[in-house]
């Protein structure tokens, strides 16, 4: 059962299209996860289905209709080739992982590998637009501790397996902390597995340790 | 502007053919009236899409084109597309509501919201050149919903009528932001500096706006 729920708004201008990739990465594979925040996209996405049906029309070229006509009687080309869909042997390529993300991921992983950050820490930074967000993979080890931090902007955390904890709640499979400049916090993970989450980050996170700030440019958080 | 476009469905004949073969069986006024409701239902831009469907029906198809590919157009144009490019990816909208057809499921969304999808997607495609990650609803790790759907097709058009008024409705402060929104594709970030208001103020507007819509499409559930 999703506790933690994306905020109304982000629903909102995901549904818009207004949100970029990395965000509507990490939001529609909470989607897939969590029906009462489908149900909210689609209403939101009826109110530009009435924006569309109310704009005055402009006049289609004479051809256009036959154009179309005549692309749909060819055969389609090779059936859609879905973005990679199975991801070599790395066991995150797997089912486990719901679409649009585990495409992503399988992508990414035909690229590069993991990378580890920390001891019981990896990431995998996956390949979305560049632009001022980046969407990654985090691994943490079972009773994982991260050092205190806060955010520069907004931070969006989705949890795929696993379960972490932090000051305020309990974040499990589908769950969403929003996090903005104003939370700092210690995240945990629950000692008896490995957690596996999916974070959006807007800018690089601001350890309270001198230590940690000063390696992060290395270590690249 | 709505009111206008939602009476241009009932006056306009798209299927000529189809309803006077069915007037001509018509005999009285009860019958009458029971084919005039099942001929609207035959000429909703969801029965349409149905029949492309189901028997990749052409002239259904057209009717649909006739509707949407001058919308589809005009939205596009608002990007900032000129005539030409609007034209050539309006047509490239309409290519995937036919191969897409299929995937249309009248009790999750009118023909107009799925139109809308699709033509966002292609706008973000074309003119942001960035993917834009969609759910999967064939994917085996969907969380399916439990809860059932209303699924019949005229409780849909009336549905998308409501939704029209209720835009229509709307203050013009945030009837603005609605269409920067899902029309300019804009951020509640960039909405609020264009508009020089707080982004607290575009986002409660934003929210009103769309409660007002949420009570609209679901006032028979309340």
């Amino acid at each position: 059962m999703i506790e933690h729920h994306v905020s109304d708004d982000l629903l909102l201008e995901y549904a818009a299209g207004a949100l970029d990739e990395a965000s509507s990465l990490l939001i529609a594979t909470h989607l897939a996860l969590c029906p009462p925040c489908r149900a909210v996209v689609r209403d939101a996405e009826a109110m530009g289905g009435a924006l569309l049906d109310g704009e005055p029309p402009e006049a289609m070229s004479e051809r256009s209709p036959n154009n179309v006509l005549e692309r749909v009687a060819r055969p389609p080309a090779d059936p859609a080739v879905r973005a990679n869909t199975h991801g070599g042997a790395d066991r995150w390529a797997g089912a486990n992982l719901p679409q649009p993300l585990r495409g992503y991921v399988a992508e990414t992983l035909s690229q590069r590998p993991w990378r580890r950050i920390a001891p019981g820490l990896r990431q995998l930074v996956l390949g979305t637009a560049s632009g001022p967000t980046t969407a990654r993979l985090f691994h943490l080890a079972p009773g994982k501790r991260i050092p205190v931090h806060s955010h520069r902007g907004l931070e969006l955390t989705l949890v795929l397996q696993g379960t972490y904890r932090d000051e305020c709640a309990t974040f499990a499979r589908g769950d969403v902390a929003q996090l903005d400049d104003s939370v700092t916090h210690r995240p945990v993970v629950d000692p008896s597995e490995e957690c596996l989450a999916l974070a959006v980050t807007q800018a690089p996170l601001r350890f309270r340790s001198t230590v940690m700030r000063l390696i992060q440019p290395l270590v690249g958080v | 502007m709505l009111a206008h476009a939602l009476q241009s469905w009932e006056p306009k004949p798209l299927q000529p053919r189809r309803r006077s073969g069915l007037y001509v069986r018509v005999v009285d006024p009860e019958e009458a009236a029971g084919v005039q409701a099942l001929v609207a239902n035959v000429d909703s831009p969801e029965a349409l899409l149905h029949a492309v469907a189901a028997r990749q029906d052409r002239q259904s198809f057209l009717a649909l084109f006739r509707h949407f590919a001058p919308r589809v157009k005009a939205y596009l144009r608002r990007q900032g597309a000129d005539s030409a490019v609007a034209d050539d990816l309006a047509q490239e909208v309409m290519f995937k509501v036919w191969r897409r057809a299929v995937a249309f499921d009248a009790a999750k969304a009118s023909a107009a919201t799925w139109v809308y999808a699709i033509a966002r997607n292609a706008h973000i495609d074309a003119f942001r050149r960035t993917r834009r990650p969609e759910v999967d609803m064939d994917d085996a790790a969907l969380v399916a919903d439990s809860r059932p759907l209303p699924d019949d097709a005229m409780a849909h058009g009336e549905r998308a009528k409501r939704v029209q008024d209720a835009l229509a409705s709307l203050p013009a402060e945030q009837a603005t932001i609605v269409r920067m929104s899902f029309f300019l594709h804009k951020s509640h970030a960039e909405i609020a500096k264009e508009l020089a208001l707080p982004l607290g103020t575009v986002k409660s507007r934003l929210r009103l706006a769309f409660g007002r819509l949420r009570d609209a499409l679901h006032e028979d559930r309340a």
